[in-house]
Order: structure tokens, then C-alpha cells, then sequence
């Protein structure tokens, strides 16, 4: 009887394992297919309100169609797949979000034309804005662990902020990067990327809210609006 | 009269035996040495309703904290004796938004008074009452690894044969910032040494020593002595 127990355990290991094969070849099957597959991902997180000096300043905000629809799509080597990455919703509400923190009235407008008076761009009018900000989306990057060799995925974002006198004249422009990083577990590629491209967004805020303001141009705009509130 | 098993009951008992098996494999874990330090330069503790904020330190590079080590930390800070009231990484960050990124967070307790300074954030800290920040940095990596295990699945059958092992060092450390007194209170280190085996019996079979957890209670008990002072 203590004799065919061993027996008994080996063969049921041995039944499991063909019973087994055949899932196993399946699940292989389906490894390979996915591996070539597109993969699409929406880029989503929590928009936060930011903790910053409001600056008393109105600015129109101006933004292409693209930037607000913005989908990145590139086919990675070495049977990576391809990729289809859409940043613009959540980018357009982060954005927004920010600017009206920062300033005390950020309208998002079409064009450089308000003239209430009639008496041409440029003229301060109350209920036009003091100035323009243009932000444009530049590149869109993402490297994964396979062609990288590390254990996280990486994103950057270049963005581009130019900032207009309320008469359209060019005060100042600013190309910078946003980038952030987040670790990868199994099968969690698409979560990682998600991850990572929101980190990436939340760098770009950062750098708007805490290094934009102390550019020289934007600086001297903002004293001349600060002096002429103040009288 | 010998009662004759049937195939249906020989099937059902090469199942239960299955089991037990596996069962008795995942029991199976490899041991882990661990060793925590500490250094204390404050003696304030939390009072009633205070809490803890547990960040990992981010970086650019390829090593930064796991969110996993962060995450068993809050839990088990969070659990049995003397619980502690955690405020989530999360929910910090974004209420402190843009001042816990890891391009702008600060690097020393002595920049804290420079950021209390700034507007909303002394507000926003007192208003969720939160006393200690726990900066947590260091990561698990494998130093050593060798064996050799071979899998392979034919028409007849398949199975794994062979013994790999692996040792991983979790080192990790704990720096203490009172938010109260906006100075550094103290550092805890944890450092913990284990070997993982991987022995291929047909079915491979696992003895993990699981070094980054055991690190994870190491520093989450001597956290707690640390910052309630029991």
C-alpha cells in the first residue's frame, strides 16, 4: 500500500502535465499573436489642483485642435507592436486646470483678436486679455524595457510656451520637457506607460508653475502688469 | 471481497495527492537575515490624531524605491498593534501639487522652511494635521546567482530538471522629517540578506527567502517604535 503512494503522485503529476500541454500550446499561440499586436492606450490619471501664487494677470490661452486630439502613433522594432497613445484629453484638462491657478483668469480662445473698444490689438481694454500663451505639444516619446534593457518605462514631452503682448507681439518663447518614469511588472506594459506619461504631464505642470514665471521676458511682462496694477 | 478502485477514483485520488503537493511546495520558504539601525536626533512622538506621510525617493535613474516597498510599509504601519494614521503618497502628492515631484521635492529638512514659505502649503499640511514625512530610499537587487534549471514539453511529456539559486540584498532607509518643527528627527536603515532556490523535480519548486519583505517589517516595526514611542 506505502509502496504505490510515490507511484500514485508521479503518474498524477504526469497526467497533469499532458493535460496541461495542450493549454500550454494555446497559451503560446496566443503569446505571439499579442506580441505583433496594436495596442491602444488613453491616458488617464487625476488632474490636481496646483498650490501656487496666483498671478494677477489675465491671459488668453491658445491651443491648436491637434494639441486637444492628440495621439502619438509609432510601430517599436523588434516586434514591439505597435502603439497608438492618446495624451490630449487629459493634457487639455491638466493644462487648463493649471493655468487657471496660475493666473487669475486663463480663457482659452481661438485667435489674438479681442478688441472690444474698437480701437485696435493692443489696447487695454477691460475684458480683453493682457496677454496670450500658446502651448504646443512638440514630440512625444516612450522607450519600454525591451529595447532599453531597465525595469520601467520612460516618457518625455516636449512642449513649447510662447508668450504674446495683448497685441500679438512675441515676449517670449520656451521649449522644455516634462518626463517621467514608472516601474513594469508582468503584463502591466499598458498601466506603466499610463503611469509614466501622466508623471510626465505632472513634471511639464511643474515646470510651468515654478520655473516659467522666471524666464527674463515672461518676468519683465509680469512686472509691467504688476506696475501698472499697482499704479 | 478487495473493493476494485475504478479509474473515476484513482483519478480523484491523484488529484487530492496533487494538492497536497503544491500545497507543501508554496509552505516552503528560504530564510532572510535582516538588520535595522537606528539614528535619532529628536524625541517628539505623534500625539493623538497626527499623522504619517510615507514617500518613495524618486529618480531619474534606474533605481528608485519599489511602489511595492512603499505600499507593504502603509500597510503594515496601518495594521495591528498601535496603528498608525497614514495620509496616502497619492493623495499627498496631489494635494501639495507641484512641490512633492521628484524634479522639485525637497532633498533636506533644512529646505522646508523655504517651502513652508511658500503660498497654501503650511495650510494644506495643517489641515490634514500631518506631523512626520518618511522619505523611504534604497531598492532589492540579486548579487548573486548560478545553477543551472531546464524546462522543456515534448509529445511524451515534460518537465523541469535541475537547481538555480539566486541572493538578493534589500537595503533600505528611512529618513524621519518633523513637519511640526520642520527638522530631520532621525534615520531608521534596514538591511536584509537572502538566497532563493529553484529546484526543477519534474515541477519546478520554489523556496523563496523573500528578502525585501522581510526588510519591509523590519523597518515598518522599528517605524512605528520610532514615531509613537511604544
Amino acid at each position: 500500500m506505502i509502496k504505490k503512494y510515490p507511484t500514485a503522485v508521479f503518474s498524477a503529476v504526469v497526467d497533469g502535465i499532458k493535460l496541461s500541454r495542450r493549454c500550454l500550446g494555446v497559451a503560446m499561440v496566443c503569446l505571439v499573436i499579442l506580441a505583433g499586436c496594436s495596442r491602444s492606450v488613453t491616458v488617464t490619471g487625476t488632474v490636481p489642483t496646483p498650490l501656487v501664487t496666483e498671478l494677477p494677470i489675465v491671459v488668453g490661452v491658445l491651443v491648436s485642435e491637434d494639441f486637444k486630439s492628440y495621439v502619438h502613433a509609432e510601430k517599436l522594432p523588434r516586434g514591439g507592436g505597435q502603439w497608438q497613445i492618446e495624451v490630449g484629453t487629459l493634457q487639455t484638462r491638466f493644462f487648463d486646470a493649471l493655468l487657471n491657478e496660475l493666473f487669475v483668469d486663463a480663457r482659452w480662445v481661438n485667435e489674438m483678436n479681442c478688441d472690444l473698444a474698437g480701437q485696435g490689438l493692443g489696447s487695454a481694454v477691460d475684458g480683453c486679455p493682457q496677454g496670450y500663451v500658446q502651448l504646443e505639444l512638440k514630440e512625444y516619446a516612450f522607450l519600454m524595457p525591451e529595447l532599453s534593457g531597465l525595469n520601467f518605462v520612460s516618457t518625455s514631452i516636449k512642449y513649447q510656451l510662447t508668450l504674446f503682448s495683448d497685441a500679438g507681439d512675441v515676449l517670449d518663447s520656451w521649449t522644455f520637457v516634462g518626463y517621467g518614469k514608472s516601474d513594469i511588472g508582468a503584463f502591466q506594459a499598458v498601466e506603466a506607460l499610463n503611469n509614466a506619461s501622466v508623471e510626465a504631464l505632472r513634471d511639464a505642470g511643474a515646470r510651468i508653475a515654478l520655473e516659467w514665471p522666471k524666464l527674463p521676458g515672461v518676468a519683465a511682462w509680469l512686472q509691467s502688469h504688476r506696475g501698472t496694477m499697482d499704479g | 471481497m478487495a473493493k476494485r478502485l475504478t479509474r473515476g477514483t484513482r483519478l480523484d485520488g491523484r488529484l487530492q495527492w496533487s494538492f497536497v503537493l503544491l500545497s507543501l511546495i508554496c509552505l516552503l520558504q528560504s530564510c532572510a537575515t535582516t538588520r535595522v539601525e537606528q539614528s535619532r536626533q529628536t524625541t517628539s512622538e505623534l500625539e493623538q490624531g497626527e499623522a504619517l506621510v510615507i514617500l518613495g525617493r524618486a529618480t531619474y535613474n534606474d533605481r528608485e524605491t519599489e511602489v511595492s516597498f512603499t505600499d507593504c510599509l502603509a500597510t503594515s504601519l496601518g495594521q495591528g498593534r498601535n496603528p498608525i494614521r497614514l495620509v496616502p503618497q497619492t493623495q499627498f502628492k496631489n494635494d501639495l501639487y507641484p512641490w512633492f515631484e521628484p524634479r522639485t521635492a525637497p532633498t533636506n529638512a533644512s529646505d522646508l522652511a523655504q517651502l513652508f514659505a511658500e503660498a497654501g502649503v503650511k495650510e494644506q499640511i495643517e489641515r490634514t494635521n500631518i506631523r512626520y514625512l518618511a522619505w523611504i530610499e534604497g531598492d532589492t537587487v540579486t548579487i548573486d546567482k548560478g545553477g543551472s534549471l531546464s524546462c522543456a514539453v515534448s509529445t511524451f511529456g515534460g518537465g523541469c530538471f535541475g537547481m538555480s539559486y539566486w541572493e538578493q540584498d534589500a537595503s533600505y532607509e528611512a529618513s524621519i522629517w518633523d513637519l511640526k518643527n520642520l527638522s530631520a528627527s532621525g534615520q531608521i536603515s534596514a538591511d536584509a540578506n537572502g538566497t532563493s532556490y529553484l529546484a526543477g523535480l519534474v515541477l519546478p519548486i520554489p523556496i523563496l527567502a523573500r528578502p525585501g519583505n522581510a526588510a519591509c517589517k523590519g523597518l515598518a516595526e522599528q517605524l512605528r517604535t520610532f514615531v509613537t514611542g511604544g
